[in-house]
């Protein structure tokens, strides 16, 4: 469907600026990821020295080969494969299915403050690692998938913005379903959901990056590096050596030769990034280009 | 009447999420009770001394309390607003581009730094600013001194602000494009038939849509009020810009690292959510009483 | 029949979630509680046996101790073995009858946090080994086996000789309230030399001689800034490094070289030479040695962006700097610089101080503790398996000796080194006999003939060595083979390492005071008098309650 719209000549200039503009800012987003890849395919002496600028130095894939090349690397990537498929569908479940009552006047669901206003306050509040820590583990969930996923299954602040888009949702359709005798979760699953495709894109993307992120749950509920997902185990390929506390131990003086090694780092994220460039165009269309709201127009 | 029967169905959609929520938040929070604590971790938490409010005390009493609230207050201030405005205005901008592929990328290249670590971006800055960096070769190309910027108390702060938004505002502006996807475009269609400009579309369509959206975030900002971007200042900062750039979670960072003091990270935290609290309280009180708008 | 449907679903979506959890849980608590009648029945057969239980090694019946280890994070083990059970596992267990469980591992920094959140959560493992905060929270907190008798009557001739060589610093730290309450290792003291490493490839270029005194390394420092020692016809040295986070901490790169050598020991709490406590960032040498650190940064002889920069040791790499100040360890690291610039020819130099002595400030005889969770049925074991550790590393049996140590060496389970202190120029003597044929490489330690092969290696490479070897024996021979003679050496102890109250409360304040002040006086940015005004308020903030605290404490 193409847009109408008035064309002068002022507009197009302002046209170009704004394309020119746009270049602009882009690069300058562009470029730490360039000089991070850049570092990542270049000699570890190179980039020890800070002599990578623009171009890899001695380019050479030994970072991503120490990478991809350990076996533990494939196991740790499906475990974040599983962790995002799964936590991101408990995520997107529970999402939809709060924001839905939520979405509600107060008339029409006569407790919906009270539940919004515990949504709030367990998003602000939180009682801290230590005793999240003892709770998972009074579950037996440690070396578990559900470590990684239940204690973030209910997004409060993705709740929070598909229940405002879902008031968005014109009132009438909601009648006439009504009329039409759908009961609340044909209403749902017919009705909204199909309406608020880039809201639900924009929660899935969310939850999915979440996930894919997350480092530090897999690290301490984990207690074998075999069950560790992606970024815990990248995470930790990344040496640090407190320098004070060396003490002559021949592993730990091992590790200072390890430490510096920023190509390893760089590739690291480059890794890790990818999976989500992959499947960002597959999210990004619904918010980018926006939906036709068919039965809006009427 | 007919809410009634609908209001089983709610609660029973809402039931997973509490019983999660219950779970995993609400009873991890006896956790808060190391705020009261001089808490040992050899002790734990049920055998730790309790201290009453000395941990929340203890920040306001340091000498250079003052001075750390101020550089907090300021620079979690300035970061909010920079972070709802900017990435608003290149949202509208990027929905004002017509090339498709062009739009996409754009869209897409400005998100990845977010996924940058502060570790390495803030390895990237400090380059970009050496004495013989670009920046400096820019300052020197108009004539001013070069400047060691991150050792300057004066241009510190806006390096954090400012990097901050570089690192953020493509995530940022996503909502609002999702925003501005659910809109409907006759609302467009029509305000081009009316021969508006695009400026005039931008103010009378494209802004009064996005206005649920800009509200909630900034009212969910505005709990951040305490929450200056430690990993950030941790990675950027040095004893030379602790004058403008030591914030309360650095600074119980590093009194964490003597004595692990989990009670006076735990009071801290429970400060700041309490501070939130209010705020995001208030704000959707005053715009319920007064604008008839629920935030929520 | 839709509703129905999915409420039907979340029903069972609920009790598979609760199942799932529950079972999860009786998997673990059923593990634990078979441990425990195990060990409970092992304790009673032990009972009977523990009369005639005098072998420093071996537990007279298998016992079975869970523990936690630190692992690098690119270990590879031989094809079928794990971190849990490998060929050094089953020795140990053929050696020592311990059997050890493995509850968690993970690597260097994981270790830390989640050691922590063990330790916060009473989540321990039989034994562990932790760090003297560590060590004294689990002692406060109740949580640790009295080791007392268990080292009377077990620990080997091997590891008292080792401890006795501290004058009984070194239990005395592991001792409270009179008891023994963790093995302590002994940190080898070779780090907290403050040695210079210099580039002599470009002093021999330039005609200039190894360094003898501070003023040496000025000249020097000014000679590679002003004189292109890399020919590239740039004026692109700095001078010395600096550390942005620190000016005294020795971190490497810091100037804490120049507070040694007014014989200043910052950071550390110590006895001067009249015998009073005294906190070494507050006395007058310090400030004499602030004094050369902001002479040095105004004469341009300090890297002018010390402060802001990220990591000085790109300036080394990249052959822009040529003289800084490290441990001796450092070379480990090097490998890039060389890698770089193959002539590059690093050496180390220790400079003597104003008084004629090289000045060092010793740390904690102590920093790493082997401690037993309280309960647990059998402590001797774990002091056996330290004899045994000390046995395989510093004395290997012929059996011992099978195993290859290299390969195995990282994954020891409890790893703690017992030492002489001086335990790195032992080791350098050694190596530097077996390389002048004074004695052959099989009368070296495993660990020592390993860096003997690797340098036989070194020297065989026509340089251009695998980095991997060069190093280790490197590190050893030129490293440790600056730290003088101990006559020429003026050793600081430190009086007092662990935390008073006070210290808890005012610590950070105070550090925060000292970093600020330090840098700004370092840069030219305050004057120096204002050291004394910093002296005046450290002492009002906190500084005077903490030395009578210590004082106290020490009298005690």
């Amino acid at each position: 469907m193409k847009l109408v719209r008035s064309r002068t000549i002022g507009s197009s200039v302002s046209t170009a600026a704004l394309y020119a503009a746009m270049a602009c800012i882009a690069l300058l987003s562009l470029a730490p990821i360039w000089y991070t890849t850049a570092i990542s395919f270049s000699d570890k002496a190179a980039a020890a020295a800070g002599s990578v600028t623009f171009w890899p130095q001695d380019f050479n894939l030994v970072s991503y080969a120490t990478i991809l090349g350990d076996p533990t690397f494939l196991g740790a990537f499906w475990i974040s494969v599983k962790r995002v498929l799964l936590g991101g569908a408990i995520n997107f479940v529970i999402t939809v299915l709060m924001a839905y009552p939520l979405s509600k006047e107060n008339r029409e669901f006569r407790f919906r403050s009270a539940y919004m206003w515990l949504l709030v306050f367990t998003m602000l509040f939180s009682g801290g690692t230590i005793p999240l820590y003892i709770v998972v583990k009074e579950l037996g969930l440690f070396n578990s998938i559900w470590s990684l996923v239940l204690p973030s299954a209910v997004p409060v602040f993705n709740i929070m913005l598909l229940l405002n888009f879902f008031r968005s949702i014109p009132k009438e359709l909601n009648e006439a379903a009504e009329i039409d005798g759908a009961g609340p979760w044909y209403m749902l699953l017919k009705v909204y959901l199909p309406l608020s495709l880039p809201a639900l894109a924009t929660v899935t993307l969310f939850s999915v990056v979440n996930h894919w992120n997350a480092f530090f749950d897999g690290m301490i509920y984990m207690r074998s590096v075999d069950n560790y997902p992606l970024q815990t185990y990248i995470q930790q390929l990344v040496v640090q050596v407190n320098m004070q506390d060396i003490s002559g131990d021949p592993n730990k003086l091992d590790l200072i030769a390890k430490m510096s090694n920023k190509t390893l780092n760089a590739a690291k994220i480059v890794i890790s990034m990818l999976p989500i460039l992959a499947i960002y165009p597959f999210l990004q269309k619904y918010f980018i280009h926006g939906i036709m709201l068919g039965s809006v127009k009427e | 009447m007919r809410y009634r029967s609908l209001q089983k169905h709610y609660h029973i959609m809402l039931f997973p999420g509490i019983i999660l929520l219950f779970i995993f938040s609400i009873v991890p929070m006896f956790g808060t009770l190391i705020a009261f604590q001089d808490f040992k971790i050899g002790l734990g938490i049920w055998r730790s001394p309790w201290v009453g409010l000395e941990n929340f005390s203890y920040m306001f009493e340091l000498p250079d309390s003052r001075r750390i609230f101020t550089n907090t207050i300021f620079l979690a201030t300035a970061k909010i607003v920079a972070n709802l405005t900017i990435p608003l205005i290149f949202a509208i901008m990027l929905n004002e581009l017509r090339k498709q592929k062009f739009k996409r990328a754009v869209q897409t290249i400005v998100y990845l730094p977010h996924f940058l670590s502060w570790v390495i971006l803030s390895s990237v800055i400090s380059d970009l600013l050496l004495l013989n960096g670009p920046v400096n070769h820019l300052f020197e190309a108009f004539g001013f001194e070069p400047v060691m910027f991150l050792a300057s108390n004066k241009w510190f702060p806006y390096i954090v602000v400012f990097s901050d938004v570089w690192k953020e505002f493509g995530f940022n502006a996503i909502i609002y494009l999702a925003a501005l996807a659910g809109v409907n475009p006759s609302l467009f269609e029509a305000a081009g038939m009316d021969g508006a400009t695009r400026l005039q579309q931008i103010w009378h369509v494209t802004l009064p849509s996005l206005r649920p959206t800009i509200v909630l975030l900034a009212t969910l900002a505005i709990g951040n009020v305490l929450n200056a971007g430690f990993d950030q200042i941790l990675n950027m900062y040095s004893p030379l810009v602790y004058e403008s750039g030591d914030v309360i979670d650095t600074y119980v960072y590093r009194a964490g690292i003597l004595d692990g003091q989990y009670g006076l990270a735990t009071a801290v935290g429970l400060l700041k959510s309490v501070i939130a609290f209010v705020l995001i309280m208030t704000s959707y009180q005053l715009a319920n009483r007064f604008a008839n708008y629920r935030i929520f | 029949m839709n509703k129905r449907k999915i409420f039907m679903l979340l029903l069972l979506a609920c009790s598979l979630f609760l199942s799932a959890c529950s079972g999860g849980n009786k998997a673990e608590n059923g593990g634990i509680q078979g441990n425990q009648e195990k060990s409970d029945t092992q304790a009673n057969q032990n009972n009977t046996a523990a009369a005639a239980d005098t072998d420093p090694y071996k537990m007279p019946e298998p016992v079975d101790t869970s523990f936690v280890l630190r692992v690098n994070p690119d270990l590879k083990l031989p094809e079928g073995d794990t971190v849990e059970n490998n060929l050094f596992t089953r020795y140990i267990s053929e050696q020592t009858n311990i059997n050890f469980k493995l509850l968690w591992y993970a690597s260097n920094t994981d270790y830390d946090q989640k050691s922590k959140l063990s330790i916060a959560s009473n989540d321990l493992p039989d034994a562990m080994v932790v760090d003297e905060k560590q060590f004294r929270a689990m002692a406060e907190g109740g949580q640790l086996e009295d080791l007392t008798e268990v080292y009377k009557k077990y620990a080997s001739d091997e590891v008292r000789k080792y401890y006795d060589s501290t004058d009984g610093r070194a239990l005395e730290q592991a001792t409270i309230d009179g008891k023994l309450m963790a093995l302590p290792n002994i940190v080898p003291q070779a780090d907290t030399y403050v040695l210079t490493w210099v580039r002599k490839d470009w002093l021999d270029k330039l005609g200039l001689s190894e360094p003898k005194t501070l003023e040496d390394v000025e000249k020097i420092t000014e000679a590679f800034i002003k004189n292109d020692p890399d020919g590239n016809g740039q004026a692109d040295t700095v001078g010395l490094t600096g550390n942005n986070s620190t000016i005294t901490q020795w971190y490497g790169h810091d100037f804490r070289a120049i507070f040694n050598y007014y014989n200043a020991h910052p950071g550390t709490w110590y006895k001067d030479a009249s015998g009073k406590l005294v906190y070494g960032s507050t006395t007058p040498e310090a400030k004499q040695a602030l004094i050369k650190a902001n002479e040095l940064y105004e004469k341009g002889l300090v890297d002018k962006e010390f402060a802001v920069r990220k990591d000085p040791s790109e300036l080394v790499n990249s052959g822009k700097a040529g003289i800084f100040f490290q441990a001796w360890w450092v070379p480990f690291g090097l490998t890039d610089s060389i890698k770089n610039d193959p002539k590059a020819d690093w050496k180390a130099y220790a400079i003597p101080g104003a008084n004629g002595k090289v000045n060092v400030t010793y740390v904690a005889t102590s920093n790493a503790f082997l401690v037993v969770k309280k309960g647990y049925k059998h402590p001797e074991a774990l002091m056996k398996f330290l004899n045994f550790q000390t046995r395989f590393g510093k004395s290997p049996t012929e059996d011992d000796l099978k195993i290859d140590h290299t390969q195995y060496v990282s994954i020891m389970p409890l790893s703690l080194n017992i030492d002489y202190t001086d335990t790195a120029t032992q080791k350098h003597d050694m190596l530097m006999k077996a390389l002048n044929s004074e004695i052959t490489p099989e009368q070296l330690t495993p660990e020592m003939k390993g860096h003997y092969e690797r340098w036989q290696r070194v020297l065989q490479s026509n340089g251009k060595p695998d980095p991997a070897d060069w190093g280790a024996p490197y590190s050893y021979i030129y490293g440790i083979g600056a730290i003088p003679k101990a006559e020429d050496q003026n050793i600081v102890y430190p009086a007092y390492t662990a935390t008073t109250p006070t210290m808890d409360k005012k610590w950070s304040n105070l550090q925060k005071l000292e970093d600020e002040m330090f840098f700004q006086i370092v840069l030219g940015e305050k004057p120096i008098d204002t050291f004394d005004q910093f002296v005046a308020d450290w002492k009002a903030q906190g500084g005077d309650d903490i030395t009578k605290e210590i004082e106290a404490e020490l009298q005690r």
